[in-house]
């Protein structure tokens, strides 16, 4: 005989009873269990969904520039390539396209679209579309773009995207309308359902993307003619999508290496060389005057990065900037040369202009002093030593108002400049014709010196520059016929650094290197500048997006499901093991003298506990396998659950089930664990019961539920109902979660207090005389029979029902503070400029007409796209979203009168920080250097983000390169801001320098017709895809998904009080047969059995109300404090339904637990 | 020395009405095969004393001598221990495990210290022998008469060789004649083990078999 034999052997003996306990086990295993698979579920249909979306497309190469189509195939020829990767798909990417279709009632429009450029190979990607073919105008649209028109079969569309544009539009020649290029009447070919590559996207979200395929050969015909006709190449595209080898994306180390293998062309980045030649015919024969090569950018200057990569590949090149002044005049003249080229660069002995007076090389230029050429001097009548005034617009805009600055130099010098034979020449095609010389023109004849700039550069006169700004009136026919001899050329010359002094910005402060024709010929020249960009790991623009690893990565999730369900399901987790635990006991009472004659026997309390042990792991060893099997069945009703009740907090009913053998197998050994647990623990409590009590064999003698009377928990009770009133007068002053947890925190203390109350009620009874004998009297003696355990199932009844009344607290409403009193939050696909809050900007933006109410506001904010880092996104945000705040909007909330966002905290410095956070994200980042201060709702930096604290620091790397490490200067709390990074305009453009105009808008109607406002915004803004959202209804989606959570914690804790009621059922059927001898007796005396059964029911529905009563008592005292500062909302009708399917199920509980008393058979029963 | 000595025994509860002294200096002393029965009134304290003799129960004041050691000074594990190797009890509700066989239920003290081996095996089927159910060895307590059952618990009491046997009620819930008989085989069997043995009970007959018979009254023994 041995342990395991006794063990076993009770556990077969003893086998209905450990049956009944191990349904218990079963119980709390099968919630644990189907947390974990919850969890699972959530990973493995992110991770579908990840895999559905992407196809076969493992990476894509991006750049911010078109380049070459062919880049893809030479990609592909590539080492790295033939090994690791299968397909190379050249495309065109535009993830803000505007779609429009007119319908008999006005112009439906869906923004922010993406808008993909196709070839027919792009379909062998994915499944399904294979063989799909689109051309001419047609096009292929998802369904969640066709659901969001009412279109027919002839419905023909506008297709409106950006147009790629090279110059920064916050730069000075930046321009800000005519951005957008429309393609007209598209007809759809086939409208496809939302799956594989017609859901493709570049963020991670369950959310079904509007997509649509337009045939790549259409969009590249119509960007050729207009933003691309400047390229060489008229095949060009700006994404290619790779297709790895195998079914695991390629690894990180393996994309470095593709990056690496990449070899653009000089203009697939979008730089140009040029041989500037300067020849003049002599004598009959062509002469060069001067040569160089010409490196410049198509973005007009060159980045800082870049441009030290050139100046390290040829440290000779000299850098030129060269800026378009408005005016250049003597400074007491009243007038000047308008529109005039100054170009700055260093004298030196590789470049020095000639003096017109003196035809002696100038000497090197200090940064007051200014060199004009001999037309410009002679046009404003200057002599050397004369002051001249240079007037020119800010290198960057702000809304697109130019700003006009001026500085003064001293004339210093004119040089010589060669008047041509011949002009230049526009050619019909469009291309110039340069001038011809007879004269050997001298360095000052240098167009080149100017970048090209489309449509300035190849403009056929003055007057038809295309610039943001007019022109027309200051002009002279001086001017074009300077024009048409020089074009280009300037008109001044200053030192390099007081150029990049005045005009230096964001975008750089080079517009082009001159290098000497010595150092090679134009491609040697490229390929040593490639090569030095590559040794630099110089940003180019391009890109590697690993799109299936990230999205891999992320569907880990935002929120980790199984953890977020094991703490929802809790309650009934906790309910489960109280059952186990009091059944258990139940149990062992039966034999408690078992464990008597253990110990009196010579077992030590260790072999006893032993003993017990192993059959507690054999009884939860069969719970738990059970429960492993109703676990799958509950995860299947979870799941259930989120796809239809409770879709609001997975935003779409996305999810399927996925069973892992990890999360059986977890769910099992927690199962097993904490049961063995709960069981061992109430087997080890009999240590201190005294061997002679156990052997009495009864567990109330034995004390296990031994009552002491304690005088001064009574104290302690009254203090704590005093604690609880302090903490609610407190809790009125807080706000937000610290507000509802303090109201909860004082419900807890009541409910505490009323239940010690409650104990020491039942014991003080005892002793009272009691003179009255009638049948509740006989159900409360029965109940108080023993006071602890009454007690406890009062508190387990109590607590369940207090948890589910108390946490309708926290259920959100939405409140002024979540919009700041805005009315619509708009986003825009195209940026948009123009400062809509003033006159001129209106006028501007909107046209004349159109003006808004004077009462209205319009705070714009740039973005960084980026992921939604909102609780809508299941997926883990890596990228997210970064929203530029202007002074504007910092200065609008500066007003106290305003309703301001609500924080949740913030780290405020100065008097004007406290009244106004917003202040705090211009104060210099005490952190790591170059951090940037932020702002972040505080569920979306705690749960998306996982940053937790103001002042922490967390580093985001975006695909576009750029890395930016952010420093926590606040949380707001529940605003429709949500999702987002918000950062000071100023740190904005510094870390997003490309990133030009405003694309996120807060309106607020003012006293007007909200109507009128949006309806005017959407109406005239349509083709920058402007769209707007209800600012209240935004915030109760985001608030939906919080409150979601707390009903599902409401219902899971509702099954949990189920549970709770079923064990009160069984504690009472348990607590009736211990009776029985009492309850023979008392039919042997004349009791009928319908009247004991009354007695015996009303005990139970006694214990269950008296629960209720306090929980809901308590949650009272919680909530309506709570309620009345309008920060909750109640839902009255699911808690009613909820406690009332409670009683309804605990009256039935009771019933049954009644009917045991029939059972019994009255002889036996008072013999025994 | 005798092998068992109980000298000044006091128990006294606590009660709302203040402390209730159930026993009050009550002396035994007693050898090897020796034997008191402990007769007296319900609620004289008989098991009290019992209890107390037996280590399952601590006196308020007093002190008893097992073999020459005082089990109330023991740290738990020897406490168990010694009343493994010392004592064998035999209570009026016989606490028998329903689960198990007869001989298993023998065999409980055994298991106290490790697996049972053989030895211990056949003793345990001996003792059946010698209480008359050898042939009953593979039965369960719920096939048993009360006698029967009665006749196990003697014979558990004795596997492990104690040196004092404790028997509270032995024959409490059994028949006039079952009584006598399950009284003769306590004495026979405490005779046949040379043990000392203390016997509660309320029968007189029962009384009448053993060498000693001592009567508690008011705490004390007349």
């Amino acid at each position: 005989m041995t342990g395991w034999k006794v063990a076993l052997q009770s556990f077969v003996y003893y086998l209905r009873s450990n049956l009944t306990i191990a349904l218990g086990v079963a119980a709390a295993t099968a919630v644990l269990t189907g947390a974990l698979i919850v969890g699972d579920s959530m990973r493995g249909s992110l991770r579908d969904l990840t895999l559905d979306r992407l196809g076969q497309v493992d990476e894509i190469l991006v750049s911010d520039g078109f380049f070459r189509e062919a880049l893809a195939s030479e990609l592909s020829q590539s080492k790295t390539f033939q090994e690791h990767y299968d397909n190379a798909i050249p495309g065109i990417l535009f993830p803000n396209g505007t779609v429009e279709v007119q319908t008999a009632v006005g112009v439906e429009r869906a923004a922010n679209v993406n808008v993909f450029g196709v070839a027919d190979d792009f379909w062998a990607l994915g499944e399904g579309l294979e063989g799909l073919q689109i051309s001419g105008r047609e096009v292929v649209m998802n369904q969640s773009l066709a659901d969001q028109f009412s279109i027919s079969d002839d419905s023909q569309f506008t297709l409106r995207i950006p147009k790629p544009s090279q110059l920064p539009a916050d730069s000075a020649l930046g321009k800000t309308r005519d951005l957008v290029e429309s393609l007209q009447r598209l007809k759809v070919k086939q409208v496809v359902p939302n799956k594989s590559l017609a859901r493709f996207s570049l963020h991670p979200s369950q959310a079904e993307p509007a997509n649509l395929f337009v045939p790549l050969k259409l969009l590249q015909d119509s960007l050729n003619q207009t933003a691309l006709k400047f390229k060489s190449d008229s095949q060009q595209v700006n994404v290619i999508f790779l297709d790895g080898k195998g079914q695991r994306p390629p690894k990180e180390a393996i994309t470095e290496e593709l990056k690496k293998s990449l070899e653009p062309r000089f203009d697939d980045l979008g730089f140009a060389s040029k041989d500037v030649i300067a020849k003049f015919t002599s004598e009959g024969a062509e002469k060069r005057a001067f040569e160089y090569c010409s490196i410049s950018s198509d973005r007009l200057v060159v980045g800082d990065e870049a441009a030290s990569a050139i100046q390290k590949a040829f440290p000779n090149a000299q850098p030129v900037f060269t800026y378009l002044a408005n005016d250049i005049r003597k400074s007491s003249a009243e007038s000047g040369v308008p529109y005039s080229m100054i170009a700055s660069i260093d004298f030196s002995d590789q470049y020095r202009l000639e003096s017109a007076e003196s035809g002696q090389p100038i000497r090197t230029l200090n940064d007051q002093e200014i060199v004009l050429n001999e037309w410009t001097a002679k046009n404003l009548g200057v002599k050397v030593g004369d002051s001249i005034l240079i007037s020119f617009f800010e290198p960057e805009t702000t809304h697109g108002v130019q700003v006009e600055s001026s500085i003064e130099f001293e004339l210093v010098d004119i040089a010589k400049l060669t008047k041509p034979a011949t002009p230049f020449l526009v050619r019909r095609r469009g291309d110039v014709r340069p001038a011809i010389f007879d004269q050997a023109p001298t360095l000052a004849n240098d167009p080149d010196l100017t970048p090209a700039v489309p449509g300035v550069t190849d403009a056929e006169s003055i007057e038809k520059w295309d610039l943001p700004f007019e022109t027309k009136n200051r002009l002279r026919p001086v001017d074009d016929e300077y024009w048409n001899d020089f074009r280009t050329t300037p008109k001044g010359f200053i030192s390099l650094a007081a150029g990049q002094s005045a005009w230096n910005s964001r975008f750089g402060k080079v517009t082009s290197f001159r290098v000497a024709m010595a150092q090679g010929s134009q491609e040697e020249v490229n390929a040593k500048i490639l090569s030095q960009f590559k040794a630099d790991g110089t940003d180019t623009g391009f890109d590697m997006v690993p799109l299936k690893r990230q999205g891999l990565l992320a569907s880990g999730g935002s929120t980790p499901f199984d953890v977020l369900f094991l703490s929802l399901s809790m309650f009934v987790i906790a309910a489960a093991l109280i059952l186990v635990s009091l059944l258990f006991r139940l149990a062992l009472q039966e034999r408690i003298n078992q464990v008597g004659l253990f110990s009196a026997t010579g077992f030590t309390h260790k072999k006893i506990v032993k003993i017990w042990l192993l059959e507690a792991v054999l009884l939860s060893a069969v719970g738990a396998l059970v429960g492993v099997a109703c676990g799958v069945g509950y995860a299947a009703l979870m799941i259930w659950g989120l796809k239809t009740w409770w879709v609001g907090a997975i935003s779409r009913p996305f999810l399927e089930m996925h069973v892992g053998w990890i999360s059986l197998l977890g769910g099992l050994l927690s199962g097993l664990v904490v049961s063995v647990a709960t069981i061992v623990w109430a087997i080890w409590r009999t240590r201190k019961i005294p061997t002679h009590q156990l052997l009495s064999g009864n567990i109330d003698q034995a004390g296990m539920l031994k009552t002491r009377k304690r005088g001064w928990l009574g104290w302690a009770a009254i203090g704590m109902i005093l604690l609880a009133v302090v903490l609610a007068v407190v809790a009125t002053q807080l706000g937000g979660e610290a507000q509802a947890g303090s109201f909860v925190g004082a419900g807890f203390l009541i409910l505490t207090a009323l239940l010690v109350f409650v104990w020491q009620w039942l014991q003080r009874s005892k002793d009272a005389s009691e003179n009255q004998l009638d049948l509740n009297r006989m159900a409360w003696l029965s109940a108080r029979r023993n006071p602890l355990r009454s007690t406890l199932t009062i508190g387990l009844v109590a607590v369940a029902a207090f948890l589910i009344a108390s946490i309708s607290s926290f259920h959100l409403s939405p409140l002024e503070e979540g919009t700041a009193g805005f009315d619509w939050v708009a986003e825009s696909s195209q940026p948009v400029f123009e400062d809509l809050n003033t006159s001129a900007g209106q006028i501007k933006a909107l046209g004349q007409e159109n003006q808004l109410p004077d009462d209205a506001r319009v705070l714009s904010l740039r973005v960084k796209p980026g992921q939604d880092a909102s609780c809508n996104n299941l997926y883990q945000s890596t990228q997210p979203r970064v929203l530029g705040v202007t002074k504007q909007m910092v200065e609008y909330f500066d007003n106290p009168e305003r309703t301001a966002f609500a924080f949740a905290g913030a780290n405020v410095e100065t008097d004007e920080e406290k009244q106004n956070p917003w202040r705090a994200l211009w104060r210099e980042s005490e952190g790591s250097e170059g951090s940037i201060r932020v702002l972040i709702d505080k569920n979306t930096a705690w749960y998306s983000l996982k940053v937790f604290m103001i002042g922490q620091e967390f580093t985001v790397n975006y695909d576009s390169g750029e890395t930016v490490t952010f420093k926590v200067a606040g949380f707001l709390s529940n605003t429709i801001l949500q999702g987002s990074l918000l950062v000071s305009e100023e740190n904005f453009e510094k870390a997003f320098p490309n990133i030009s105009g405003y694309r996120f808008f807060l309106i607020d109607d003012g006293e007007s017709d909200s109507a009128s406002t949006v309806g005017v915004l959407e109406d005239r803004l349509g083709d920058n895809g402007f769209d707007a959202r209800d600012a209240k209804a935004m915030l109760t989606s985001f608030l939906a998904v919080q409150n979601t959570y707390l009903s599902t914690f409401q219902t899971l804790g509702a099954l949990g009080l189920l549970l709770g009621t079923f064990g009160l059922g069984a504690v009472q059927i348990r607590n009736v047969l211990e009776r029985q001898r009492e309850f023979g007796l008392m039919r042997a005396v004349g009791w009928g059995l319908n009247r004991l059964s009354r007695m015996v029911m009303l005990e139970t529905v006694f214990l269950l109300m008296l629960g209720l009563a306090i929980g809901i008592l308590s949650a009272l005292f919680a909530t309506l404090p709570h309620y009345f500062v309008g920060a909750a909302t109640i839902p009255v009708t699911q808690l009613l339904v909820m406690f009332g399917v409670i009683v309804i199920v605990g009256l039935i509980t009771a019933l049954i637990t009644s009917r045991v008393i029939f059972k019994m058979p009255l002889l036996e029963s008072l013999r025994d | 020395m005798p092998d068992f000595i109980a000298n000044e025994i006091v128990k006294e509860f606590e009660t709302s009405a203040g402390p209730l002294r159930i026993l009050d200096g009550v002396n035994v002393e007693l050898d090897r095969g020796e034997n008191l029965a402990v007769v007296g009134p319900s609620g004289s304290g008989k098991s009290t004393f019992l209890h107390i003799a037996g280590s399952l129960d601590v006196p308020t004041s007093g002190s008893v001598s097992v073999d020459g050691n005082d089990p109330h000074q023991l740290k738990p594990n020897e406490l168990a221990d010694f009343r493994n190797q010392s004592i064998g009890f035999i209570f009026q509700q016989h606490h028998l495990l329903p689960q198990l066989s007869a001989l298993e239920n023998v065999l409980i003290p055994v298991l106290a210290k490790g697996a049972v081996d053989d030895k211990s095996r056949e003793l345990a089927k001996e003792l059946l022998d010698q209480v008359g159910l050898g042939d009953r060895a593979g039965h369960r307590p719920g096939q048993l008469s009360g006698g029967e059952r009665q006749r196990v618990a003697v014979a558990r009491s004795l596997i492990r060789k104690p040196l004092m046997i404790l028997a509270d009620e032995p024959t409490g819930s059994l028949d006039h004649k079952n009584a006598l008989i399950i009284g003769e085989l306590l004495l026979k069997m405490q005779e046949q083990h040379n043990t000392v043995m203390i016997c509660v009970t309320h029968s007189d007959s029962l009384a009448a078999l053993f060498q000693t018979k001592a009567t508690l009254t008011d705490g004390k023994f007349e």
